[in-house]
């Protein structure tokens, strides 16, 4: 008697720990086939909150037609610190004059948070995001064109020539650019002068000179951090500049838009042997923090780096220069608009925004704020931007830039250029012996990818 | 057992006590496994990543209507709670691939073939005189008294050394090198679970052994400064280990050449030609990251042996070392074997750590696995290619190699035996 | 116990300086690199390694009260402590509940299909889900959990229950059956037997599977910022709220470290205060042989 009265409460707690493990959503069923009759991208009830909070937390998708609340435009981004308040300012200002609330998430893992959202109906409005993703985005469907929007006429007109090719893949327009970027010699002025730094961006011989010289005189001392370059680098992105700068097929980039791999070639090879000669004049191992550490207490001369790094260099009170050298990679900042934007019926606003966010006005206020360097022409070219020190020295750099591509055949780069890279600076392997592996590697990814 | 209960009472019972773990465990388990499965046999890719839900015609030819009924159910975007907001890109619809093994194939290399089986059967012949010195040993410990047979492994230690060199199993192992990456990547992972797990449970040992002496002065304090490094980000703490292990810059070769140890230290993440530095240097942080767990796991374990066991072998004139192999090592056995395994298991797993640390380096160049390649890297690194279905492959074969190397774990220490057996 | 000789004592001590100087310092690192100015993570030079040369309190500012911005409502540090103690400690009760009483089963009872269990929760174990993380992630949204907190609860604890289930039983398996063999002789049913006699006698396990369980819900990052991607600010985890923050480019370690410290003081304290329920059970229960 006593102990079915134990079996009964205890069947009681188990049943609430499971209430309240599986809420009221499981009731679902996940792998239902049958089309279903009513809309079921919402739950049907807010899901039971054990702590008390304001109703209005739960994720709630816009209904367009019930039109009396305002409409949100929701924007996912990689915008950081200091260079996002600037731009919470400039949507701020949009939300005034147009009436629509502009929700701004910050996201870490893109990819995956789209490949769960989108098809749930939760995705963004807009997609914040660098042109190398525009192809594979494409292809999934997390995007979709806006060519009817936005031609390449528009595009030609307003913007600088590799932001505008950059938005074009398959014959569509999938995004209105924002700004350009590209690493330059970034110098601490108390190491090393202006002088020291070759004239002619191209002039490699020179920079390796500059840096023996360096060296010789400075015996504790370097003349140049790249965190591509090292032992323990892999980036394919920071040691970009130097596999370009030697001429010949650099106009593609490591891989076309057809999945030709460009690794192996007799101005790679150059560019290999430069590396060689250079790290015996250079820190062993690299990476950002090791760069930016250096450069700030003056034990490095020159951090080969991008227009992320100077807001941390201002904060840290170094007097620095930056020197346009080399070929860099461009990547182009865009806005794409997401798949969910056309279900919520938001492509008209999405739109506006989207040339309202890269027209002259918005980039030329960007870059007085944050020194990046606007897409749009007009911006670039204003008076203002060119006297903010960052915008119009970076700005010069990306001049002689490669555009990285927007095919998805870019991911077959990465991994083989890095690892070669590597295995050239370490000793593991000669040159010629690390790239044609690289070639080999990255064709075999080309391969699998068609 | 001596309970009451019999029959259906009984199984009543059970099932209250263990149903809310079976649903819980499976409803979320069993789904993503089955996808995997499934994505294993498909040619999914970046310029395939749409599911065929309707079975529409691909080139003037529809999928046979199981294929259809399968991707139904199997692919999310095809559920009805997707359907409003199905996404349409530009890509092309995967399907089953032509051969059905097509992706496993790819993954294994010649790794199945006769002549690398043969390989594996030689490895095995090798170390066949080891195994059988530990399974005697092993059947003799049940015995009261079990006899003192150590000379043993030294025999079966020649034996070995004798029919490798007979054998020629070194070339045995070549071969099986030579089979492909997956064979040098699954035994550096191999490697590196074998050297990281029993450093852990020493070091956690030690720890817990000391801080469970009533007679050390703040325990509380003590305890509680060594579990920090288990509430700390493992991100962070990765980045930071790493520069620790610098070689002209990092803190370890800094503090070392200050005190006149050397004059320039080792490069210890990136030397290809001592590549077990790096080695080194990953099982140290994963040595900080997980000793705090074990220690906790054995102080915990310790609790449940009681004090009368000690006394009583005090008073037989044990010394502190026959204490620890009769009394404390054999009663924590039940409570930590469990921590074992699973670390095991995440540990051969592993990939956030080591990638941050290495990124699987020293890189002996592109397209060959790096020295701290392990199986999670090795996956991360095949797939920039976004190949779902031959990453699909991949987990169910490490799902598969891992399962089997548990089971036969298990059938060793019989830890799923309940405590009336 | 006897207290051991004196150098004994003594080596015990070193011991655990040693230990402390090893698990410590790289916090302290970490620490250092969040009051310097600049926001770099390591300092090139020795003495900086292990002493502040500058000190600023502005990481911990912006972790804790967020850059002032004139009109934004985004910071509120508070609110996502608040949101991951939610997570973290009903991962943690669902995960002692019904890992328990799984475990007490698992023990004690003989019944077909229990090896099996067992092994199964082994296989899902084994399996890769860092691999099936979106199938996993949809399947949680196709049961409506996209962006609640619910959801990360159901995911982490499905996630710590394989351990806690296995641990626990393995400590079950050492407790001595004779004193609930004793307890059923004195007529109390064998649920009686577990929560009066089991439970209490399991307390250091049932603490490590609290932290365990609590450990995995609150320092969390990918599911929670897989699953709640589009929610509003307020509703986010503690390291993802710590993290949108911070930069990603720009990579501002100085606020990284602030965060990580910041997310592991409460994870401290807790432990602090429960880490005398690590010792106890059967010394405590007063149950000597």
């Amino acid at each position: 008697m006593k102990t079915s009265r134990y079996i009964v409460l205890a069947l009681m707690v188990i049943g609430a720990l499971l209430l309240v493990a599986c809420g009221g959503g499981a009731t679902q069923e996940p792998a239902a086939t049958e089309p279903a009759a009513e809309p079921t991208a919402v739950p049907a009830e807010p899901t039971p909150e054990p702590v008390v909070e304001e109703p209005t937390a739960e994720p709630v998708v816009e209904e367009p037609t019930a039109e009396p609340e305002m409409q949100t435009i929701t924007i996912w981004h990689g915008w950081d610190g200091a260079y996002f308040t600037a731009i919470e300012e400039v949507f701020k200002a949009y939300e005034e004059m147009h009436g629509v609330h502009i929700e701004l998430v910050r996201q870490d893992n893109l990819s995956d948070a789209m490949a769960v959202a989108v098809p749930a109906g939760e995705g963004p409005d807009i997609l914040a995001w660098v042109q190398d993703q525009v192809g594979r985005n494409a292809l999934v469907g997390n995007i979709v064109p806006i060519t009817e929007w936005v031609d390449e006429a528009y595009l030609n007109e307003n913007f600088e020539p590799a932001a505008a090719n950059a938005m074009v893949w398959q014959g569509d327009v999938w995004g209105v650019p924002e700004a350009q970027e590209g690493i330059a010699l970034v110098y601490n002025k108390a190491v090393v002068t202006e002088d020291m730094i070759p004239t002619d961006p191209t002039d490699m011989a020179g920079l390796l000179a500059a840096a023996q010289a360096f060296r010789e005189a400075n015996p504790d001392k370097y003349f140049l951090c790249n965190q591509g370059i090292g032992a323990t680098s892999q980036d394919a992105y920071h040691v970009a500049p130097v596999y370009f700068s030697f001429g010949g097929d650099s106009e593609v980039g490591y891989v076309d838009d057809q999945g030709n791999v460009y690794l192996n070639t007799p101005e790679r090879l150059e560019a290999a042997n430069w590396l060689v000669e250079f790290s015996a004049v250079a820190p062993a191992e690299t990476s950002h923090e090791i760069c930016n550490a250096g450069l700030m207490d003056g034990t490095y001369g020159i951090w080969w780096t991008g227009p992320w790094a100077i807001a941390g260099l201002t904060e840290g009170g170094v007097d620095f220069g930056i020197a346009a050298f080399g070929r860099p990679f461009v990547g182009v900042k865009l806005l794409m608009m997401g798949a969910n934007a056309v279900d919520r019926g938001n492509e008209a606003a999405v739109v506006d925004i989207m040339k309202y966010f890269g027209s002259a006005e918005v980039q030329a206020k960007l870059a007085l704020v944050n020194g990046t360097v606007p897409a749009n022409t007009a911006a670039l070219n204003s008076p203002e931007v060119q006297a903010v020190y960052s915008s119009a020295a970076f700005g010069a750099a990306l001049t002689n830039g490669i555009a990285m591509p927007n095919t998805p055949f870019i991911d077959a780069q990465w991994g083989p250029v890095g690892a070669a890279t590597a295995a050239i600076v370490s000793g593991a392997q000669t040159p010629d012996q690390a790239l044609a592996d690289a070639q080999a590697a990255a064709e075999e990814t080309v391969a699998g990818m068609k | 057992m001596g309970v009451s209960y019999r029959g259906f009472r009984k199984y009543l019972l059970i099932l209250l006590f263990i149903t809310p773990t079976i649903l819980s465990v499976s409803a979320l388990s069993v789904y993503p496994i089955a996808y995997n499965v499934y994505a294993s046999f498909t040619n999914r890719n970046t310029f395939r990543p749409r599911a065929n839900c309707e079975g529409e015609a691909v080139q003037g030819e529809a999928p046979p209507a199981w294929q259809t009924w399968l991707t139904q159910r199997m692919e999310p975007t095809c559920w009805a709670t997707f359907a409003e907001n199905r996404v349409v890109g530009r890509g092309q619809f995967y399907r089953l691939t032509e051969s059905l093994g097509e992706n496993y194939a790819d993954m294994t290399g010649s790794l199945f073939s006769r002549e690398s089986l043969t390989s594996t059967g030689l490895l095995l012949v090798g170390v066949s005189p080891l195994l059988a010195v530990w399974y005697v040993r092993r059947r003799q410990s049940k015995l009261l008294s079990p006899p003192r047979n150590g000379w043993l492994w030294l025999v079966a230690l020649a034996v070995s050394y004798g029919l490798w060199q007979v054998l020629d199993v070194q070339a045995a192992l070549t071969r099986l090198q030579e089979t492909g990456d997956f064979f040098i990547v699954l035994f550096r992972t191999i490697l590196y679970v074998a050297a990281c797990i029993p450093l852990f449970f020493v070091v956690g040992l030690t720890l817990a052994l000391i801080l469970n002496n009533e007679h050390i002065k703040g325990r509380g304090f003590w305890r509680a400064i060594l579990i920090i490094p288990w509430a700390v980000q493992s991100y962070i703490a990765a980045l930071v280990w790493q520069f620790f292990f610098r070689g002209e810059q990092g803190t370890i070769n800094q503090f070392l050449e200050a005190l006149g140890l050397f004059e320039q230290g080792p490069t210890w993440l990136g030397d290809p030609e001592r590549p077990y530095l790096a080695f080194v240097a990953v099982v140290v942080i994963n040595l900080w990251m997980t000793y705090p767990f074990f220690t906790v796991v054995i102080l915990g374990a310790l609790q449940s042996i009681s004090q009368d066991q000690y006394e009583a072998a005090e008073v037989d004139g044990a010394t502190w070392w026959d204490k620890l192999t009769q009394i404390t090592l054999p009663l924590l056995r039940p409570a930590v074997l469990p921590a074992v395994v699973l670390s095991s298991i995440t540990t051969f797993q592993m990939f956030n750590t080591v990638w941050l640390v290495t990124q699987g380096g020293p890189i002996k160049g592109a397209g060959q696995p790096g020295f701290t390649e392990f199986v999670m890297l090795h996956a991360y690194r095949l797939f920039q290619d976004q190949n779902f279905g031959r990453m699909g492959a991949f987990a169910v074969i490490i799902f598969v190699m891992l399962f089997l190397a548990t089971l036969f774990s298990l059938r060793l220490t019989r830890i799923t035996k309940g405590a009336y057996e | 116990m006897r207290k051991p000789r004196r150098l004994v004592m003594g080596i015990f001590y070193f011991v655990l300086v040693l230990a402390v100087i090893f698990a410590v310092y790289p916090i302290w690192f970490m620490f250092l690199a969040s009051i310097r100015p600049g926001q770099s993570l390591v300092s090139l030079d020795l003495a900086g390694m292990f002493w502040p040369t500058q000190v600023t309190w502005a990481n911990y500012q912006a972790m804790l009260f967020g850059t002032p911005i004139p009109g934004s409502e985004q910071y509120d540090f508070f609110r996502w402590l608040l949101n991951s103690l939610k997570v973290a400690g009903l991962t943690t009760i669902a995960t002692l509940f019904i890992a328990t009483s799984a475990a007490f089963a698992l023990s004690r009872f003989k019944f077909r299909g229990r090896e099996g269990l067992l092994i199964l929760f082994l296989a899902i174990q084994a399996f890769p889900g860092i691999l099936a993380l979106i199938p996993f992630a949809q399947l949680l949204t196709a049961m409506g959990l996209f962006g609640s907190h619910l959801g990360l609860i159901l995911a982490y604890s499905a996630g710590a229950l394989v351990f806690n289930t296995w641990n626990l039983k393995g400590y079950f398996d050492t407790l001595p059956i004779e004193l609930e063999e004793a307890a059923l002789i004195d007529g109390a049913g064998p649920i009686q037997s577990f929560i009066r006699i089991a439970i209490p006698l399991a307390t250091p396990a049932l603490a490590v599977t609290a932290w365990f369980g609590f450990l995995g819900g609150f320092s969390e990052f990918v599911l929670a910022s897989i699953l709640m991607a589009g929610v509003p600010s307020g509703e986010n985890t503690l390291p993802v709220a710590l993290w949108k923050l911070s930069g990603s480019q720009s990579v501002p370690w100085g606020q990284f470290a602030a965060g990580a410290l910041l997310i592991s003081i409460p994870v401290l304290i807790i432990f602090f205060f429960t880490q005398r329920f690590l010792v106890g059970g059967l010394t405590v229960g007063g149950v000597k042989g």
